[in-house]
């Protein structure tokens, strides 16, 4: 574990690339962190790169079995923030700092499908969060995947897990795609102190989203592979919208162009930092 | 509150283990209890029951309890509202059923069929029972699960036993799969389960109708309540095998799909 760690650090230190970084090589080196970032705190605006490697599988109704082999590399920003809680009386949001949330990954590639994560309320520098699901006739609860993520005080992070079928990603029990399961790596850099990416003086940015950035998905079945590329969250592409400017980031910034035929406008998600 | 013996259960379906009906066959591949392709359960058709129940008064009510399994993918559920004393269509019964979608089947090491299964929407189906006519009415929400989608974390087993021409089964209600698991539950009391803003305004809303949702079905007694598809809460250990009430299979109709009348008052 010392050496992947060691592996990824250098990775992640290495110099910045100068070229903007478009979809075959979304799992290019990130850059280094910025020196204005607190990299012993937590909190904040993560920047992360991370591959990810699914298993789908379809059974006919005479029980023959398609295999789909999914390999996802991508780049999203997540944000680290502080517990907060609802104060009914004041009708507030009491901040505590001390008690930092996991990293956002809702808009990973197959976060839908892992079922909902039970993380632990208090953590300093790691934490492990913990996917399952329940039968309440039998009282049966099954574990179905572990991610484990690391801080490691300089403002870089790593993450893996490793997931196995949940009811989330059931599509139909005949002739349909179901998760069987993946396994996801990440290695990320702090870009941010401030937890948000619409309200943040760091940003120059049209996004208000917690997790978002781009990927591209190499789908294999059958020694044919399908390559596409697609930014995250999917909702952006949602209602008959297609993508005009291939996302890419360069450095620490990210960039895309969707226009939706509907409703005739183009609509640009970009993020800058100053 | 909510784990289930199978050794008990296992004791208590031996005799109807040895006879456990031949039309069922397992040809396919059982490698995961809860996801897979294997049809076990190949008898379709609807099957009906009546239940009984005493209330907080110690009256006994009764309804009537339909189960329609037309192929490997998908089992309908249909309740009619209690009825006082004994079960009877001489009057109109309100029904409602809701679709489960199956996930997998597997043959339990006593015999019992086991079909998981998930609700993707809440999508219910109210009707009318009246002099041996079934009428659809129009769908009422449930305003309890408003917040949709249902609990993806959440699968149920229907579990059957076959024995001649009746089915035993647990009771499955469309509620099962909103709830959490009882670690998932204490975890999200014990944390807030607050991430954002909007996560907050939208998880106090939940919870505060959920908790209080919870703390009925734990509590109170046995008794019927003015919503009809709440009820079957009140029957005890209903996911259970029903040993008492066993369903017998039914000849529907296209104007007739849930026919009460031809089910056995017990």
């Amino acid at each position: 574990m010392s050496a992947k760690l060691l592996c990824v650090t250098s990775l992640v230190f290495n110099t910045a690339s100068a070229d903007p970084i478009y979809a075959e090589d979304f799992d290019a080196a990130l850059p280094p962190v910025p020196d204005t970032v607190d990299g012993t705190s937590v909190i904040g605006t993560w920047l992360l790169t991370f591959t990810d490697l699914a298993t789908y599988e379809a059974t006919d109704t005479d029980g023959n079995k398609s295999v789909a082999l999914v390999k996802a590399v991508g780049r999203v920003y997540s944000l680290v923030q502080p517990k907060a809680t609802y104060d009914v009386e004041s009708q507030e949001y009491i901040y505590d700092y001390s008690r930092p949330q996991p990293l956002r990954l809702s808009c990973l590639p197959f976060d839908d499908e892992d079922g909902t994560p039970d993380t632990p309320d208090t953590w300093e520098n790691s934490y492990e969060s913990h996917n399952s699901y329940y039968n309440p006739s039998t009282g049966v609860e099954k574990p179905t995947g572990t991610l484990s993520v690391t801080f490691n005080g300089d403002g870089t992070v790593q993450g893996e897990g490793s997931y196995t079928q949940h009811p989330a990603g059931f599509s139909g029990r005949f002739l349909r795609d179901n998760l069987i399961s993946h396994t996801l790596t990440f290695s990320g850099i702090k870009i941010s102190d401030t937890p948000s990416i619409a309200d943040n003086d760091d940003f120059d940015t049209t996004i208000n989203a917690p997790c978002f950035g781009a990927i591209q998905l190499k789908k294999k079945r059958q020694n044919i592979t399908a390559t596409s590329t697609e930014i995250l969250p999917s909702y952006w592409l949602e209602s008959n919208k297609q993508t005009l400017t291939p996302p890419y980031f360069d450095n620490y910034d990210f960039y895309a162009e969707v226009f939706s035929a509907k409703e005739g406008r183009t609509y640009i998600h970009r993020l800058t930092l100053k | 509150m909510m784990s289930r013996k199978l050794s008990y259960l296992a004791l208590a379906f031996t005799s109807i283990v040895v006879t456990s009906a031949c039309s069922e066959k397992d040809d396919h591949d059982t490698t995961d209890a809860d996801f897979n392709s294997a049809i076990i359960f190949n008898d379709y058709g609807t099957y009906g029951r009546t239940v009984y129940f005493k209330d907080i008064n110690d009256e006994l009510w009764c309804y009537y309890d339909l189960m329609t399994i037309s192929n490997p993918e998908t089992v309908t559920l249909t309740l009619s509202s209690p009825i006082k004393g004994s079960c009877s269509t001489n009057q109109d019964l309100t029904t409602v059923s809701y679709d489960l979608t199956i996930v997998g089947e597997s043959r339990s090491d006593n015999k019992e069929t086991h079909i998981t299964t998930i609700i993707e929407d809440d999508i219910r189906y109210r009707g009318v029972y009246s002099a041996g006519v079934y009428q659809q009415t129009s769908e009422v929400n449930n305003p309890l699960i408003f917040f949709k989608p249902f609990n993806s974390d959440v699968l149920v087993s229907l579990r059957l036993i076959k024995k001649n021409e009746e089915l035993f089964a647990n009771h499955v209600f469309f509620s099962d799969y909103i709830m959490p698991s009882p670690t998932e539950l204490q975890a999200r009391v014990d944390r807030g389960n607050v991430q954002t803003i909007e996560e907050a305004e939208e998880l106090y809303a939940v919870f505060m109708i959920l908790e209080g949702y919870l703390d009925h079905m734990r509590y109170q007694e046995p008794y019927p309540v003015t919503e009809t598809d709440y009820f079957p809460h009140s029957v005890v250990n209903r996911h259970n095998i029903y040993t008492d009430y066993a369903y017998q299979k039914l000849s529907p109709s296209e104007g007739d799909p849930y026919p009460l009348n031809q089910i056995r008052v017990e």
